[in-house]
């Protein structure tokens, strides 16, 4: 069969329109279903009849819960705690992602599965095992040797920023495990592979040919890098970094692992969620989560008016 | 070679920033008063953050708390290696920590009952302990193996003589007894045992129905210094500053009941 008898088949059959009508069905009644879930929380905050244990028995509307989640001084500092960790973890991640993910793009290697498969690895496992994992690296000799190493100056230079910011005493010590600064290594290693990913996705569509180009002029590999192939994968790699960003602010199961739940200390969002929560406080969860869904569709949204696609993993 | 000479410029201004900020951040002899690590039942957050601060207002020291479900604690304080006192939601979580030779005293300072709890207005009619194994009805019960609400719920079925019954009701498990409250507030469970501290976090939102004295179980909170404290000083005044009057009406004022005995210190 032609393309052409294809293209004609598909305009006149009515089992093609048939076929047409099943998936899209199946694609509408999928986003009802995300827009159902997501809307019943509102749904559940608007029902008048919760109590909140603060003011005795008084009653309460979602709208005082969601005026009350907003005033939270708790709440503002898990925002704020959110917002600058995830931005320190995605600059960082860049750091590597950017050199990592060009490797990656450029050269072929023996063993690149095992490249492969070991970079995914952190984005497809479960993401408490990452915490987990970080709690019983640093048990190990080579654990605390990082903590050893982690020069006083620089422990007390994150404390004096991280206080500085926040509002809050940070008074940590030398050791990572349930410090505020271990926050960045919790969501590391997710947001990291996460930006590799989407940093070679831009490596790779923009192919080799005008760094070809430029080192026949005369530029080294360097050169060739910095002038030609980043200005090009510029906006590609800031879609990266939204992304990144958005992957380490949702991270909950590390951190939780990792930094523990404390409040006014290691208090990002999801886990003021958790707090809330484990507190028989349902409403002010909601009032997080809500939050929490704003910030993503915003970050979405940036990002695809970025152009970013497809490598959201 | 201007990329050369941009490069350079830039690292410059970041170590120019990064001196600038240290200088800042130095810090004077400030003599800094110690931090209490304490790992915490994530269902006693809110007399412990109340009394956290009332602490911090008498002696400059700071408490914070790693809450998480009493279960995931122990753990916690062997692998990480750190921390100061050790407050489990029930007794039997630090006998398992006193076992593993972790906890150099404890005391006990607050006390739960069992109590019954359904959804508002209790639309199912739960007023006896019998009544939980009624067929239809959708029960929460806590891992007896894990939990000490399960353990304790299983005893008052048991006497009750309607474990068997209330068994086949059981549409979920949990590993932490504000799960159940929550889960009936919401509409998934048509009742569970619970502590009446845990009830209390609802007031109103959902139904609480008294367990007759003769079935009753329960269960004590206890604050433990852990041995490898880094201030064991302050964490043992914050223990003992737990088990006094002040700290009595605080935890009273949230729901809990406070014990008469034990009251003296127990060796680890």
């Amino acid at each position: 069969m032609s393309v052409a008898e294809a293209s004609r088949g598909y305009r006149g059959s009515p089992s093609n329109t048939l076929f047409a009508a099943v998936v899209g069905g199946i694609l509408v009644a999928f986003l009802a279903a995300i827009a159902l879930v997501l809307l019943s929380n509102v749904k559940y905050l608007t029902e008048p009849h919760h109590w909140q244990m603060v003011k005795g028995w008084e009653k309460k509307t979602g709208w005082d819960f969601f005026v009350e989640g907003l005033t939270d001084p708790e709440n503002h500092f898990a925002i704020k705690l959110s917002v600058l960790m995830a931005a320190i973890t995605a600059s960082l991640s860049m750091f590597v992602a950017i050199p990592a993910a060009y490797a990656l793009s450029r050269f072929r290697v023996f063993g690149s599965s095992v490249i492969d498969t070991l970079l995914d690895l952190p984005i497809v496992v479960p993401p408490p095992v990452i915490g987990l994992s970080l709690l019983i690296f640093f048990r190990t000799d080579a654990g605390h040797l990082v903590n050893n190493l982690t020069p006083q100056w620089f422990v007390d230079a994150t404390n004096f920023l991280l206080s500085k910011f926040l509002g809050q005493p940070i008074a940590d010590d030398k050791v990572w495990v349930f410090s505020t600064r271990g926050i960045v290594v919790a969501q590391f290693f997710v947001a990291c592979s996460f930006g590799v990913r989407a940093v070679k996705a831009t490596f790779d569509t923009l192919g080799t040919r005008h760094e070809a180009v430029a080192r026949t002029l005369g530029c080294t590999r360097l050169q060739a890098f910095f002038r030609v192939v980043l200005p090009m994968a510029r906006t590609g790699i800031v879609a990266g970094l939204v992304m990144t960003w958005a992957r380490a602010i949702a991270e909950f199961g590390p951190v939780l692992f990792f930094c523990g739940a404390t409040p006014y200390k290691t208090e990002v969002m999801p886990v003021a969620m958790f707090l809330r929560y484990s507190s028989a406080g349902i409403e002010p969860a909601i009032v997080l989560l809500l939050i929490m869904l704003i910030i993503s569709t915003i970050t979405l949204l940036t990002f695809k008016k970025l152009g970013g696609r497809g490598y959201l993993w | 070679m201007n990329d050369m000479r941009r490069l350079v410029i830039i690292t410059l201004i970041c170590i120019a920033v990064l001196v600038g900020v240290l200088l800042l951040a130095w810090p004077g002899d400030a003599k800094t008063t110690p931090t209490l690590l304490v790992h915490a039942g994530a269902g006693i957050q809110l007399p412990l953050n109340e009394l956290g601060k009332l602490f911090e207002q008498k002696t400059g020291v700071r408490v914070q708390y790693s809450f998480k479900g009493s279960g995931c604690l122990l753990p916690d304080i062997v692998i990480s290696e750190k921390g100061d006192l050790y407050i489990p939601g029930e007794l039997f979580y630090m006998q398992q920590a006193v076992d593993r030779g972790l906890i150099s005293k404890y005391r006990l300072v607050a006390q739960m009952s069992t109590v019954m709890i359904a959804q508002q207005g209790n639309p199912k009619a739960i007023r006896t302990v019998k009544d939980l194994g009624r067929p239809g009805l959708r029960i929460g019960l806590a891992d007896a193996k894990a939990v000490a609400i399960g353990r304790a719920a299983e005893a008052v079925l048991k006497r009750a003589g309607c474990l068997q019954a209330v068994r086949k009701n059981v549409v979920m498990s949990c590993m932490n007894v504000v799960e159940l409250g929550n889960a009936t507030k919401l509409g998934h469970l048509d009742g569970a045992i619970v502590w009446d501290a845990c009830a209390a976090l609802y007031q109103g939102a959902i139904a609480t129905v008294p367990i007759p004295a003769s079935y009753r179980e329960t269960s004590t909170i206890p604050v433990g210094v852990i041995k490898s404290s880094q201030h064991p000083k302050e964490a043992a005044q914050f223990m003992d500053f737990l088990a006094t009057r002040e700290a009595a009406q605080v935890f009273r004022k949230h729901g809990y009941g406070v014990p008469t005995s034990g009251d003296k210190g127990k060796k680890g």
